[in-house]
């Protein structure tokens, strides 16, 4: 079936019309209740921007286990040493004061989407009118693997230092290996920046390897510049070996099986097949798939039984880009919606829907003193119900001023997400 | 392609002061939050980046429109530019004029040491 671009306006209008937001009902006695559990760069800017834009009209509670976030933006930088791991931590201290956020620490074990009620590990259990969730990613292991021996360094935290501790170690002439799983998967260009960081650290320790082994079949993200640093920079110590799919992994021995042969590293990063966040998963929010579908207007799950349930950032499968500053912006649209909806207006009239955007923006190190960027800017598509692609650009060059404009620029993301 | 003159803008001003064409300004609002991620909540940037908060109108959207324009976009922020229409790039300038400008309050955080990290899964 498909809907053309007027009866879709006309079948929206009425399925919010008649639905009319049961969640508001128990709010009347007072501000609704958002609840919003994850507190990465998709949560903490929800839980901020609900609270910045809706005021009164809103009491926000970011339930998160850890108390603060430690950014992947940037990690790439701690294993050459140019940052620490602490540089990239970022508590809820200014959500809470600034905006009213309040914060509870905690696991969030079970979602009751019909109760509206979540249960906590320790604490007890949180009701909510409208839940955003900001899972974040979780592994599909391959065989074999311990993550303790081959890092994968994808979600930033211990993984990364030891990632770190390894590359210090590793003997001159040694060799690298990395394996990049099938897209979609968080942050496109980090595998192909990070090989370039190792190899520059590489070059400077007297040489060695740095084996690619993607199972797409090609750079996924600003191939220009990646394929020309490859070959430009680093030519005799970059391998790029695409449509390399890993198989077994052998952690003691230190082999790689993959589709292409069995390669064998001294320090070997595995960065594994990615899917949504276990929470997001075991609510049933992804429908037996890896990620969660959900209505790119509202970010509201659109599967039936999960009314006011929202899934932003990189949990949820629209096919933007997985980035920080995707999920960042993913979370604005999402805040903007809820706060309608408490409000009881549409979130489907066209002077909204016609000026959906969302745009990731990134700079990526290519060594350890220049970098290149990547933009994109997405909207929102009436005819499809998707975001669409409306432009991309890729630096193609990595440059010093880059590499000064990137802290720039990450430092205004982390302040528009936690401060 | 790529040719525009400054007519538009008028053209714009007019679509959007006529009467029939009361606009939402939390839709200005909407959109212009995605200039936050570099430039700062409300257009407050920090280091190198342009603050936006408290601009003219029409200055800004002068500037994006430039960008927009350049023939030869080299710039991140020229490809920014070009992904959205003209009338959403005078709401987002609309949106940054009725903001104040930067102040000087600076906020320094605590610096308490974090706790073990576990990993997801």
């Amino acid at each position: 079936m498909s809907i053309n671009r007027r009866n879709f306006i006309m079948a929206t209008g009425i399925a919010a019309a008649a639905s009319s937001a049961p969640g508001m009902l128990r709010a009347q006695t007072g501000s609704a209740r958002v609840v919003v559990v994850g507190g990465g760069f998709g949560g903490a800017t929800a839980a901020k921007y609900l609270k910045h834009w809706g005021g009164n009209k809103v009491e926000v509670t970011l339930i998160d286990p850890k108390t603060r976030h430690t950014s992947c933006v940037m990690s790439n930088l701690v294993l050459n040493n140019e940052l620490a791991l602490n540089d990239l931590r970022f508590g809820y201290g200014d959500l809470t004061s600034k905006y009213g956020v309040q914060i509870i620490k905690d696991t969030v074990s079970r979602i009751d989407p019909g109760g509206r009620v979540l249960t906590l590990k320790n604490q007890a259990p949180v009701n909510y009118d409208m839940l955003v969730l900001a899972a974040g990613i979780s592994f599909k292991k391959p065989k074999g693997w311990n993550a303790r021996k081959n890092p994968h360094a994808w979600i930033a935290g211990n993984q990364t230092n030891l990632l770190k501790k390894q590359l210090q170690a590793m003997p001159a002439g040694g060799t690298f290996v990395m394996t990049i799983p099938r897209s979609p998967y968080r942050c496109p260009p980090g595998p192909y920046e990070r090989a370039c960081l190792v190899a520059d650290m590489v070059k400077s320790n007297g040489g060695g390897r740095v084996v690619i082994l993607d199972a797409n079949d090609d750079i996924q993200a600003e191939k220009e510049t990646f394929s020309r640093a490859y070959s430009q920079l680093y030519g005799n110590i970059v391998e790029y070996y695409p449509g390399a799919e890993t198989g077994f992994v052998d952690s003691n021995a230190g082999v790689v099986e993959t589709s292409l042969g069995d390669f064998a590293g001294d320090v070997i990063n595995i960065i594994p097949t990615q899917r949504a966040g276990g929470l997001v998963r075991k609510a049933g929010l992804t429908d037996g798939g890896l990620w969660a579908p959900v209505d790119v207007t509202t970010y509201e799950s659109s599967l039936a039984g999960y009314e006011d349930i929202h899934i932003i950032g990189d949990a949820q499968g629209s096919g933007q880009p997985k980035s920080a500053h995707m999920a960042n912006a993913q979370a604005k649209i999402c805040a903007d919606a809820i706060l309608r909806k408490v409000a009881s207006q549409p979130t489907d009239h066209p002077e909204r829907l016609q000026n959906i955007t969302t745009n990731s923006a990134c700079y990526s190190p290519i060594t350890r003193n220049t970098a290149s960027w990547l933009t994109a800017v997405f909207q929102y598509d009436i005819d499809s119900n998707a975001m669409a692609l409306a432009h991309i650009a890729e630096a193609g060059e990595w440059t010093r001023d880059n590499y000064s404009e990137m802290f720039d620029w990450a430092n205004n993301l982390f302040g528009d997400t936690w401060g | 392609m790529k040719h525009r003159s400054k007519p538009l803008y008028l053209l714009i001003l007019l679509m959007l002061a006529g009467p029939g064409f009361a606009q939402d300004p939390t839709i200005d609002r909407m959109i212009a939050a995605q200039c936050a991620q570099c430039h700062g909540t409300d257009g407050h940037a920090t280091g190198d980046i342009d603050s936006i908060a408290g601009k003219e109108t029409r200055d800004l959207y002068d500037k994006l429109i430039d960008m927009k324009e350049e023939d030869r976009a080299e710039d991140i922020m020229e490809h920014q530019a070009w992904g959205y229409t003209d009338e959403q790039l005078y709401r987002i300038a609309r949106y940054y004029s009725t903001v104040a400008e930067d102040g000087d309050e600076d906020e320094e955080d605590e610096d308490e040491e974090d706790r073990e990290d576990e990993d997801d899964d």
